[in-house]
């Protein structure tokens, strides 16, 4: 008789074993593996929403970018426009009375550091006045396209009347180069072609396997 | 008085109290697992709903993200531009400015003949650069001066003057020395004018 309470008791324990591991136990691990789920899609909310944030404010300046891009795209042109330039350092040599002697344009250098931008240097002679000379460096520094200078050299009394005389390296920028770019493929590359160039046996087989194997390639 | 024997009676009795409570005691137990796996199903499915709600709202976002692309393109852009002027102005020597200093702060009595000067890297650590004059001065002590001159305070431009000539001479009966010197560029020599360049985009 006293046997069936310790029977029943453990029936009950195997009954209890059997439902923690077979039945409750899944369900939390469950529970908590969504609540996991549910904690990272809670953080990519989160950062989406801070990249909605971020990328609607500059949608909101938007007619700026686009007016900073104009006018960066004025400071380092696309293109090289020497024509630009030489007008502008004639113009800003006479603005300033100097004597422009000369101007010796080099090619646009081959993009260096991975930025592409290349550079355009103008070397330039020309004779006055200390003051003038002066208002030309200052109004180099104030073109509307982007130029330094490089290298500078002054001479009294080059031009025999005890005026300066100058040769600057007066650098421009540009993005390209002469030659246009080169142009995108305007077919994709098809994979299945790739598949068949690796497929060729070994030139020592038979020919007559090569054309086999293409045909089961493209087959 | 025939005496009644009662025992069986009373084990019967005791035999159905313990059956019945232990039936009741395993039905209880069954229904507090049933119960247990509902509940735990009923928090599965509730936090399916969550996680599902939430994937749609992410989805929601992912599209207002999608749509906003080429504002990402467009600031993209505008910041390489930016980075190439920066490139472009890196260690750019105002040179206006140096010759006005320079003009403004040397002796009278120093004749300045050439000056030459490069911008750029290839001095050293914040060095803007290096600039060589030529000059004739009326003694060995306006050479020092000019040392002193390139060298004080007033004149942040260059630092590290040197003279590596200096030599008598006589021009028309006058004495005179001449030398030949030079200085590096500091980053105050520098033009500055890169935030003048940039637009800005608030």
């Amino acid at each position: 008789m006293a046997r069936k309470p310790i029977l029943v008791g453990l029936l009950l324990l195997l009954l209890g074993v059997v439902w923690w591991f077979f039945f409750f136990s899944p369900k939390v691990a469950r529970v908590d593996e969504l609540r996991a789920d549910l904690q990272v899609a809670q953080d990519e909310e989160l950062r989406l929403r801070a990249r909605v944030a971020d990328l609607q404010s500059v949608a909101e300046l938007e007619p700026e970018y686009r007016g900073a891009l104009d006018s960066l795209s004025v400071v380092i042109p696309d293109d090289p426009e020497l024509d630009e330039i030489i007008d502008s350092l004639y113009d800003l040599a006479l603005r300033s009375r100097v004597e422009l002697l000369s101007l010796v344009p080099g090619y646009p250098s081959e993009p260096s550091d991975g930025e592409g931008l290349r550079s355009i240097v103008v070397t330039t002679r020309l004779t006055g006045e200390y003051f003038e000379v002066v208002n030309f460096l200052f109004g180099v520094n104030d073109l509307p396209r982007l130029a330094r200078v490089d290298a500078i050299a002054l001479s009294v009394g080059a031009d025999g009347e005890g005026g300066l005389g100058v040769s600057l390296q007066i650098r421009f920028f540009t993005l390209s180069g002469l030659l246009p770019e080169p142009l995108e493929p305007v077919l994709p590359i098809d994979d299945t072609t790739t598949t068949t160039v690796v497929d060729v046996p070994p030139p020592t087989e038979d020919p007559g396997d090569t054309g086999d194997d293409g045909a089961d390639t493209e087959g | 008085m025939r005496p009644i024997n009662l025992l069986p009676t009373v084990a019967t009795t005791r035999g159905r109290g313990g059956l019945f409570a232990t039936l009741l005691i395993v039905l209880l137990a069954v229904a507090a697992m049933v119960y247990g796996v509902r509940w735990q199903e009923q928090r599965v499915t509730a936090a399916s709903n969550d996680v599902r709600a939430q994937n749609k709202v992410n989805e929601s976002l992912g599209a207002e993200v999608a749509a906003l692309v080429p504002m990402e393109e467009l600031r993209a852009t505008y910041q390489d531009r930016v980075d190439k002027v920066h490139v472009a102005l890196d260690r750019d020597v105002d040179w206006g400015l140096f010759l006005t200093e320079l003009v403004r702060l040397v002796s009278s009595d120093i004749q300045i003949e050439t000056i030459s000067g490069t911008a750029g890297g290839g001095e050293g650590e914040g060095a803007f650069g290096r600039v060589a004059f030529s000059g004739l001065g009326p003694d060995f002590p306006s050479v020092a001066e000019w040392l002193r001159t390139l060298e004080s305070e007033d004149f942040s431009g260059v630092t590290g003057p040197w003279v590596s000539n200096i030599m008598r001479q006589t021009l028309d009966d006058e004495a005179s020395v001449n030398f030949t010197s030079t200085a590096i560029l500091t980053p105050e020599s520098g033009s500055g004018r890169i935030d003048r360049i940039i637009p800005e985009v608030p």
